[in-house]
């Protein structure tokens, strides 16, 4: 996997509640399975290729309603 | 004068479907709960064992039962377990907010300037960044225009990543300014097209220039609508700041809050119902969000103010949301940068590429293509010495080689129309050849390859010190 697909496959999960709480799980068929079903054709190796551990993925229900509600800039 | 809409007007301006007329209400007051929740230490700390006296003594109207999920964690752990639900209100506040942060993402997707060159540099700069600090849910804009209309800031916060000097030279709305700023902005249209979501500070707090609305209204004449706001001063000019939410957007503006009491003055000053559409971003001591507060700019000089803030390891993410032109209209400054992990080459977070002044508009118009000539080449330059960026280690492997950062491994593998993959990755990382060269040693068949390295930001274009690059320079 590149970070072009990478970037793109994030951008179609953001703030569908039930498609982020999939990748949070770190479950990489599941992440995996999501990802063909947003036309994406990743392989298990690949999602194990990100590090889902690390980064910017870990929010909460707290965070999303910030996250959200955060205009468009930092 | 522009009028000043509500907040049903201001939504569907924007595309989106109002809430119901009955729950704008109920809404508003869950946000401020929200708020609270998020600020105050000593209010998460009593809450729990006395919620309906705490939500009076705080004017919160809200049905503390109805807010449990967000301040029971047993229950959201139950809601996610599907063994337990939201109350209706909650649901449906949920969705909305679900809207609003869909409708950031799209004008997100929106950005594309004009100028193809500028368009795939600042792609590549999303890439490079995304390997540097990892590929957000929220998404980091990337703005390509940004415009600071004073000389520094009045507010100092401790923690900003512009760490700009204090308040100096305020670009006033005279006569000549007002036509400089026209100029710049139409010069700016050509090369980034339609800009709405562009700012007008940076370094710089919005209501430190007494003539900010004119300018906005100026730019909205010419990038179709009022850009974002965010300040720390909403409390300098309440009446101001109360036109300015009457005018603005679903995600157009956000107060910057430095302490509870700041928070407190905020939220006696303005009704829930008018501060549903502001966000409140919290940087006080104590904040849930303070693990959000990134370690550059001025925090690194207050390196145990921001241990108290975020204990643990700092943040290393980049608080720059701008890949593109800065201008400073005080200074006639132009500087084109993008955002970077924070480090001691680059203290703010933000890679400068270049920067230049100008007189007028004419010249302007002659320096952004000038920098899009210099620093937005579509392929590799043939002179430049290939490397990879930096935050990316080089792995040799037996089916070709790896590109691992800290958020992704890339793999490229030899294929049968690409038999030199190994090779080449190995000479690029070698940092002793050109494009040319390798080229020359690969066969023409390679350039493609480098050219996809190249637009996936995977080839270093950092910024090289004055005197030291052809290609890059620091003016």
């Amino acid at each position: 996997m590149q970070i072009d697909q990478w970037t793109a496959f994030i951008a179609s999960v953001s703030n569908d509640a039930e498609a982020e709480d999939v990748l949070k799980s770190g479950d990489v068929a599941k992440i995996a399975m999501l990802a063909q079903s947003r036309g994406f054709n990743f392989t298990e190796r690949d999602i194990e290729d990100a590090n889902l551990e690390s980064g910017a993925l870990g929010e909460e229900i707290l965070e999303r309603i910030s996250g959200a509600m955060r205009g468009i800039f930092r | 004068m522009q009028a000043l809409w509500t907040l049903a007007d201001r939504m569907r301006a924007a595309g989106l479907t109002p809430p119901a007329p009955e729950d704008i209400t109920p809404f508003a007051n869950i946000k401020r709960f929200h708020e609270r929740w998020i600020a105050d230490p000593a209010f998460r700390a009593s809450f729990p064992s006395d919620p309906a006296r705490l939500a009076s003594a705080f004017d919160l109207r809200v049905d503390p039962e109805e807010m449990r999920p967000f301040w029971d964690p047993r229950t959201r752990e139950a809601i996610g377990l599907r063994k337990a639900e939201y109350a209706p209100v909650a649901k449906r506040f949920l969705d909305f907010v679900g809207r609003l942060g869909r409708h950031r993402n799209q004008e997100i997707r929106s950005i594309q300037p004009d100028d193809p060159r500028f368009a795939q540099w600042r792609t590549r700069q999303i890439y490079r960044l995304n390997l540097e600090v990892g590929t957000a849910l929220s998404p980091n804009p990337h703005i390509p225009l940004s415009f600071e209309l004073s000389r520094g800031c009045s507010v100092g916060c401790w923690f900003c990543s512009a760490s700009p000097p204090k308040l100096g030279d305020v670009f006033r709305y005279t006569r000549e300014n007002a036509r400089l700023w026209r100029d710049v902005l139409e010069a700016t249209r050509h090369v980034a097209g339609l800009a709405p979501t562009s700012i007008c500070y940076y370094g710089t707090d919005p209501f430190d220039n007494p003539d900010y609305e004119r300018f906005t209204r100026d730019f909205s004449e010419v990038h179709g609508e009022i850009p974002y706001t965010s300040t720390t001063l909403p409390l300098r000019d309440v009446e101001r700041t109360r036109r300015l939410i009457a005018r603005s957007g679903p995600n157009r503006l956000r107060f910057s809050v430095l302490s509870v009491g700041m928070l407190n003055k905020i939220h006696t000053a303005f009704t829930p119902e008018e501060m549903l559409l502001v966000d409140v971003a919290l940087r006080n001591e104590g904040s849930t969000q303070s693990h959000q507060m990134n370690f550059a700019g001025r925090a690194r000089e207050h390196v145990k103010t921001y241990q108290r803030h975020h204990p643990g390891d700092p943040l290393i993410d980049t608080p720059s949301c701008r890949s593109g032109f800065l201008f400073n209209l005080v200074d006639r400054l132009i500087r084109l940068s993008s955002p970077c992990a924070p480090d001691d080459r680059w203290p703010n977070g933000e890679r400068v590429y270049e920067e230049a002044y100008f007189d007028n508009g004419a010249d302007v118009a002659r320096i952004l293509e000038d920098m899009i000539a210099r620093h937005m080449s579509t392929v590799p330059s043939q002179q430049r010495t290939l490397r990879f960026q930096r935050c990316l280690q080089f792995e040799s492997t037996a089916e070709g080689f790896n590109l691992n950062s800290r958020y992704l491994r890339q793999r490229f593998k030899n294929l049968a129309a690409t038999p030199f993959m190994g090779r080449l990755g190995s000479l690029v990382d070698s940092g002793r050849h050109t494009a040319e060269q390798v080229i020359e040693i690969l066969g023409p068949g390679c350039a493609d390859i480098l050219n996809h390295l190249f637009r996936m930001g995977l080839l270093d274009d950092e910024p090289v010190a004055a005197g030291s690059g052809s290609l890059i320079a620091i003016h």
